[in-house]
């Protein structure tokens, strides 16, 4: 009998026990399937099993994000906890109003200085549409640091005797040595219509170019046909002429994953989330052999494009789901865990990483171009209408690179519709004369 | 017909009735309103600003749409043409199989069961620059490797090419058991008189199956116009616009650019043409068969 008092009364112990480690909601996160997800999932895992907190994840493709995100933060109820924006959309949700100011939850926190700043995409400022880190509203947390980087062969560099290039010219040159298609490519563009902005973003910006002239201070004239920009596309057109492939305009983010994972390539600027499959040996036939460095440089120094992502808590949750949500974002940002977050294969959001030990490590040798990209990455369209702005200079980057029109002719037309579009927008804005 | 007979008849039709109305009419008079606005999310709720026809003299300018609507017209009427040619020709074949006819179909009927995510990833990879299976087989030919979703000239081709495979089957099915009803009386008639097998086919399969084909081609149609997957999948709209269509462009509006108004009229406007136009390929048969007749 008291065999069965004594196990009765663990059970009951155990209930009680087990109950009040769980006695936090279960939250709901909306993410994105990509090549930094199983390493988030991971640490996710990691972070549950510390302390027994529960986040559902909610894992779709790309293209659903943007919808589902609007949908969740629009209803009465909303079903996320946490959603996060990649910088394509970042912009049109921060000005929805739907986000909680993080300091709403917990007045005293603030972001480590550790942290990447990502040209203070935390912090929105409502009347100037745009981000301001003085004046703006704490409303995000960066949970993955994807700037594009410098992917080269180090093998045949370290075989060739070669380093990686400075500059445009060095690049082209170092690419020119390896170059024999099909065999290999010198170097892989991504210009497909779906990305090529993106991708044009450390050539346009290294050239001294910009989609707009000064939008961290609301002036969102139109720069796009400046002759820097056209000096930009020149620059990308020759390396696509000397030593790219010649279907450069049809070419997505996975076709040059696949390029450079079955050692067809011998350069890409390509996303950093981009590396976790590089070393795996079920993903990749260039284990070891894959160096990352500084994007070159142009007359304007290096450069490289944000597509980084920032996590929110909207307005349409329990303030209980609110404070669970932030407590699980503080602990991921922190240096600590940020290190097991790269150990599991995710991008780091902390640039204090690149003089830690681990940067040391030849298995997280990226690290060090990860942070001298994040340094320089600028954000293409920080504008409220990025989606629209966005569509129409991929339209007409991808006209240009495929040949359909001239790089005047392209430029001069995308200035004018979103010279267009910002003018409806009622924004601040002008336009250069046609090139 | 008395008065109780005639009230069932109307009272077991609503539940129809409120079906039809809620799911095709209201959405339907509800997109035609929106059209008419400036649809815009503000302050936690949508604000509606009435704009008249300002999205309706917008459309024209708008660079994704006019392209869109060309090639959708273009690729139903290449894609639906081919579709039905060789959906006759394997629906015959099959009818005339003894043995393993359900094999077959079942083999035939494969691309309309994939789901469209395995239809776009199995062609891409086919159609691939350097890793593709088209460009390897071209090779053995000394044949340069061809840039089938890249080239301007050829993306559209590319995609046309896909909906054939993936479509066909539909034809067939529709076809076969057109085929399959016909009446045997007259065949055995024909033989008798010693009607040779391809007079057959021009003088008694082809006339009878004149009203089978007639539904399966305006299906088709229809259905063509909806076209979404295999280009979202596939080019993306690209390169440029050359494979641009309604269905994308109205998806990016709506999805993408939250622009409720402009998606709205490109809807209706797609509806408004795509009822023009089986309006005009009925009338084209019906004439034809009158002047066949």
């Amino acid at each position: 009998m008291k065999k069965i008092i004594s196990t009765i009364s663990i059970f009951l112990f155990s209930i009680t026990f087990v109950g009040e480690v769980f006695a936090g909601p279960k939250l709901t996160m909306l993410i994105n399937q990509s090549p930094w997800f199983d390493g988030f999932r991971k640490t996710l895992e990691m972070y549950e099993e510390e302390t027994g907190a529960s986040i559902e994840l909610d894992v779709n493709p790309y293209p659903a994000m943007s919808e589902k995100i609007r949908n969740s933060i629009r209803a009465p109820e909303g079903i996320y906890d946490i959603v996060i924006t990649s910088t394509e959309f970042m912009s049109t949700y921060s000005d929805s109003g739907e986000f909680r100011n993080i300091n709403d939850i917990d007045p005293n926190y603030k972001l480590d200085p550790g942290i990447c700043s990502y040209q203070n995409t935390s912090y929105w400022n409502y009347d100037t549409q745009s981000y301001d880190p003085v004046n703006g509203e704490f409303i995000g947390i960066p949970v993955n640091g994807n700037v594009q980087v410098l992917y080269y062969r180090r093998d045949l560099y370290e075989e060739k005797g070669l380093t990686p290039p400075k500059t445009w010219d060095d690049l082209i040159a170092n690419a020119a040595v390896f170059h024999n298609p099909p065999q290999m490519y010198g170097m892989i563009q991504r210009a497909e219509r779906s990305s090529v902005t993106y991708n044009f973003g450390p050539y346009m910006f290294s050239h001294g170019g910009a989609v707009y002239k000064d939008p961290a201070n609301g002036d969102f004239s139109i720069v796009f046909n400046s002759p820097e920009v056209k000096a930009a596309m020149e620059a990308y057109l020759k390396v696509r002429d000397t030593v790219g492939h010649p279907n450069a305009h049809a070419i997505g983010q996975g076709e040059m994953i696949q390029y450079l994972r079955t050692g067809k390539a011998a350069h890409a600027i390509a996303v950093i989330a981009a590396w976790g499959g590089m070393d795996d040996p079920n993903k990749s036939a260039v284990i070891g052999k894959m160096g990352a460095a500084l994007n070159p440089a142009g007359p304007m120094g290096s450069a490289s494009s944000l597509g980084h992502w920032e996590a929110h808590i909207p307005k349409n949750i329990p303030d209980e789901n609110a404070v669970e949500a932030l407590d699980f974002l503080k602990w991921l940002v922190t240096k600590e865990n940020q290190i097991k977050y790269i150990e599991n294969g995710a991008v780091p959001v902390r640039c204090d990483l690149i003089d830690s030990p681990m940067a040391k490590q030849d298995e997280f040798r990226f690290l060090e171009a990860l942070g001298q990209n994040s340094d320089v990455a600028q954000f293409i369209a920080p504008n409220v209408e990025a989606v629209e702005s966005t569509s129409i200079t991929n339209l007409y980057l991808n006209k240009i690179v495929a040949g359909e029109v001239s790089i005047e002719e392209g430029l001069n037309a995308a200035a004018e519709e979103l010279y267009q579009l910002l003018t409806k927008a009622g924004k601040k804005t002008g336009k250069l004369p046609d090139l | 017909m008395n008065t109780k007979d005639k009230s069932w008849k109307i009272l077991s039709l609503i539940p129809l009735i409120a079906v039809l109305v809620i799911l095709t009419l209201v959405p339907l008079v509800n997109i035609f309103y929106n059209s008419f606005f400036d649809i815009r999310w503000d302050d936690g709720k949508y604000n509606y600003t009435y704009i008249g026809l300002e999205n309706y003299i917008e459309l024209p300018n708008n660079k994704f749409y006019l392209p869109g609507l060309i090639n959708t017209i273009k690729l139903s009427i290449f894609a639906v043409f081919f579709q039905m040619l060789f959906g006759f020709l394997i629906a015959l074949g099959i009818s005339k199989i003894k043995r393993g006819k359900g094999f077959f179909i079942s083999l035939f009927l494969l691309p309309i069961l994939l789901p469209p995510i395995v239809i776009g990833s199995i062609w891409r990879l086919m159609y691939g620059f350097d890793f593709g299976i088209f460009n390897y087989l071209l090779s053995f030919f000394g044949v340069f490797p061809l840039d089938w979703l890249g080239s301007s000239s050829l993306a559209f081709t590319s995609i046309v090419i896909v909906d054939i495979w993936h479509w066909t089957p539909f034809v067939v099915l529709l076809l076969l058991a057109g085929l399959e009803s016909l009446p045997t009386d007259v065949y055995e008639a024909a033989r008798v008189d010693g009607t040779s097998g391809w007079n057959e086919i021009i003088y008694i399969t082809i006339p009878l199956m004149i009203p089978t084909i007639i539904v399966t081609m305006v299906f088709r149609f229809i259905l063509s116009f909806k076209v979404f997957d295999e280009i979202y999948l596939l080019t993306q709209g690209g390169p440029g616009t050359s494979t641009e269509v309604i269905s994308f462009s109205i998806y990016e509006t709506f999805f993408e650019s939250d622009n409720m108004g402009l998606g709205s009229v490109m809807s209706v406007v797609s509806l408004f043409v795509v009822s023009l136009l089986i309006i005009i390929v009925l009338n084209v048969i019906r004439r034809v068969n009158k002047y066949a007749n």
